[in-house]
């Protein structure tokens, strides 16, 4: 008996080892999270975490914080690949393209360039045509964030 | 001459002159009427105007909106945007630096919205009352010339005081409805200044710019 439990024990540590390694936040991994800013540099109310990993590189998993500046996250994914530089916020090349489900009655797909700290977003125009929703700057990491403080700044969700 | 030549005379006059006239009378212009309601009228008609925008696909609220002729401008905090209506191009123009997008602002729907698009206009008789103004109901049916799959239904809410304005536009697509209202509603034309953008913008940020932005962080406890 006091084996078979050593055994579980055992069994049970290298499960919970396993389910660490197995997380988006192994070393390989980069996090982000930060306030979304204007093209000034004021601060929205709202932010985005996320990681990026996996092997290639190139998946990105998180979640829209303090979304509407209401205090509640939603989560989001999507993957980081290159984007011609004329959709994007004054940058070009590889970014992080982001599907937000419920930042509008209609899908949202954020463009985020980690390379020129620039974000801008779309609106589904229902397969009539997209629209440009907004576009700003981040400085990841800069911050000190609470997640879901219903921030006193800006209460822009634009 | 008889009596009865003189008569059959008099009538044969008669109706000449008749035709004549009915010759002459305008009538009218079927082509007016039938390009009118092929029309897109959020394009052809309310080429100047000012107001504010709450609701639409990008949520706004009292978001303020000029437009004139194919130009219309969204104000924002710190910059606004000039969107051609014609190419769809907008400029997003503020303090430090300016950006052209190939897509129009999401404020500037529906009025950038199904531009290639066949239009069906059927006027109704219904009246409703809409923020003080008694308005006239429009619908519209906008389906592609292409393949495409997508039937979008606009109902209008024609204010009979502002020239019948659209001062509330209803858009069903995709089993969805995005509303847009218009308030403080100016047909004045707008400053052509409003409208001014670069002809290029300069260039965006560099590569390693991305911390001349620098938040301050709170004192340390």
């Amino acid at each position: 008996m006091k084996r078979s439990a050593s055994i579980a024990f055992f069994a049970l540590a290298l499960a919970a080892v396993m389910s660490f390694t197995a997380l988006p936040a192994s070393a390989s991994s980069t996090t982000y999270d930060f306030h979304f800013l204007t093209t000034s540099g004021s601060e929205y109310c709202d932010g985005m975490f996320f990681y990026n990993y996996g092997s290639p590189k190139t998946l990105v998993d998180g979640y829209h914080w303090n979304t509407f500046c209401s205090g509640a996250n939603v989560d989001v994914n999507g993957f980081k690949g290159s984007v011609a530089a004329k959709y994007q916020y004054a940058a070009t090349g590889a970014t992080f393209l982001i599907s937000d489900p419920d930042s509008a009655p209609t899908g949202v797909m954020w463009l985020i360039n980690p390379t020129y700290g620039t974000w801008n977003y779309y609106y589904s125009g229902g397969g009539a045509g997209e629209y440009v929703g907004n576009e700003g700057l981040f400085v990841n990491g800069e911050a000190l964030i609470e997640h879901n403080s219903k921030s006193t700044k800006s209460t822009q969700s634009r | 001459m008889n009596s009865y030549s003189l008569h059959r005379a008099l009538l044969s006059s008669l109706f000449a002159l008749a035709v004549c006239v009915q010759a002459q009378t305008p009538r009218p212009d079927t082509s007016d009427r039938a390009r009118r309601d092929t029309q897109n009228p959020l394009l052809a008609e309310f080429k100047t105007f000012s107001a504010n925008v709450t609701g639409g696909i990008a949520r706004d609220h009292d978001r303020k909106i000029y437009r004139s002729g194919k130009w219309m401008r969204l104000d924002f905090e710190d910059s606004y945007r000039v969107n051609d209506l014609d190419t769809l191009q907008m400029w997003s123009i503020g303090a430090h630096r300016c950006v052209e997008f190939t897509r129009p602002d999401a404020g500037s729907y529906p009025f950038t919205a199904y531009h290639d698009f066949k239009v069906e206009r059927t006027a109704t008789q219904k009246e409703e009352t809409v923020d003080g103004h008694v308005c006239k109901i429009e619908t519209l049916t906008f389906t592609p010339k292409d393949d495409r799959p997508i039937v979008a239904k606009m109902k209008l809410w024609e204010a009979e005081d502002l020239d019948g304005f659209p001062i509330r536009i209803d858009v069903e697509e995709g089993g969805q409805t995005f509303t847009s209202t218009y308030t403080n509603v100016s047909l004045q034309a707008p400053d052509p200044e409003l409208f001014q953008h670069p002809a290029e913008c300069t260039p965006g940020l560099e590569p390693g710019q991305k911390g001349v932005v620098r938040l301050a962080k709170p004192a340390a406890k």
